[in-house]
């Protein structure tokens, strides 16, 4: 039968293999769909911080799976344990994977012990947006605030995690800075433990 | 200047800039999570996705004749030809295939081999008339539309649903003449 042939089915979808992760399909698929999620959105909501919020609550459960895809894939099945470890894991790897490039920098906040900013020139999913003036602060880039959300959070380090437009002089577009403000018990070290390490060492010692 | 041919499916698709599949069927998982947790109903969710592919479809179709310079199709066949081998090839990345043409040349089906939509998914009991992909029958049914023929688009094998393959059925309805914005004799 015609078409039959190719995809395997499989019994269980766990026994599927994940692939290599080299596929792709055109940016302006990606961003027709991205902009549907944000007008579906906006018909829901009655006021841009509770569409912020949705944006971002879609973007966790990506980063979610993110983070358990990428540590199968690239790392091996072992997760980062350490502040330092995780970020530069969400500035290189998450940013490289989903965006083909690493993050424009990663920098320290000064101000605050426990705030961290991934800045980007340009952030893909907003390539194709324009903000009308009414919208005010509001910030597409809150899907991808919730991916980094969704990963580090799941990772252990519960952050809050908000986009903003930082003005540049000599460029026309703003630029992006994600800003990750981490939660009390994660601590301020670089090398601060993820919260979730009991749990980690049980894992480990299952798979021996 | 002679006008200049066609480009294949293949030859768009590299020339375009590309993402990582993964963040589409991640991304489009959230719309679909989303959509559930809103309307509850399945059925809501199936017709709410259709007229998101729909928005998308009638915009999807001006993109598609920029870069893939068709000219008008002479019949309804090389419209799906045009869709299953262009279309799905430079949007998605992926190659389709038309079967089961009926004696008038009005119906059709579009073969999916692979569909970057339904990676990692798997329907659970809850949701078993959930038809996953149906953005796409929106998507196909709104870029037709904006080139005047009305269809109707449905899903009769869905691999999600246990079948082998996914497909779609593509049905002409009627081709709607060329309305002018201005009348002739003004």
């Amino acid at each position: 039968m015609i078409g039959a042939g190719k995809i395997k089915q499989y019994a269980n979808i766990l026994d599927k293999p994940i692939g290599k992760g080299k596929q792709e399909v055109s940016l302006s698929a990606l961003a027709f769909l991205f902009s549907e999620l944000v007008q579906y959105n906006q018909t829901q909501v009655d006021n841009i911080s509770e569409l912020e919020t949705r944006l971002e609550d879609a973007g966790y459960a990506v980063g979610a799976r993110v983070l358990e895809l990428l540590c199968h894939r690239e790392k091996g099945n072992r997760r980062e344990t350490r502040l330092l470890g995780i970020l530069s894991f969400v500035h290189s790897t998450v940013w490289k994977v989903l965006f083909g490039k690493v993050a424009d920098s990663l920098e320290k906040g000064t101000e605050h012990e426990d705030e961290y900013m991934i800045s980007e020139k340009e952030l893909l999913v907003n390539k194709f947006i324009s903000m009308p003036k009414d919208m005010g602060s509001f910030h597409c880039g809150a899907f991808v605030a919730g991916i980094v959300r969704g990963v580090l959070d799941n990772a252990g380090f519960p952050a809050v995690v908000t986009a903003h437009f930082v003005p540049v002089e000599g460029q026309q577009r703003p630029r992006t800075t994600i800003l990750i403000k981490f939660a009390e018990e994660v601590g301020t070290s670089l090398n601060s433990l993820a919260s979730n390490i009991p749990l980690l060492t049980k894992v480990w010692y299952a798979q021996v | 200047m002679p006008p200049a041919a066609p480009r294949s499916g293949e030859a768009i698709f590299s020339s375009v800039d590309r993402v990582n599949a993964e963040l589409f069927t991640l991304t489009y998982g959230a719309i679909v999570r989303q959509l559930l947790n809103d309307l509850e109903e399945v059925e809501e969710v199936n017709k709410q996705l259709d007229q998101m592919g729909y928005n998308i479809g009638i915009r999807l179709i001006d993109e598609f004749l920029a870069k893939s310079n068709v000219s008008r199709c002479v019949d309804f066949k090389e419209t799906a030809e045009m869709i299953a081998k262009v279309g799905f090839k430079m949007f998605l990345g992926v190659t389709a295939s038309v079967t089961k043409w009926d004696a008038d040349g009005s119906c059709c089906s579009i073969v999916l081999e692979e569909n970057p939509l339904v990676d990692f998914v798997e329907l659970p009991d809850t949701c078993q008339g959930l038809y996953y992909c149906n953005i796409l029958s929106g998507v196909i049914r709104g870029a037709l539309e904006m080139v005047a023929m009305k269809t109707e688009v449905t899903w009769i094998r869905d691999m999600l649903r246990g079948d082998d393959a996914y497909e779609l059925q593509v049905k002409l309805l009627s081709q709607l003449p060329e309305e002018y914005p201005y009348k002739d004799d003004e």
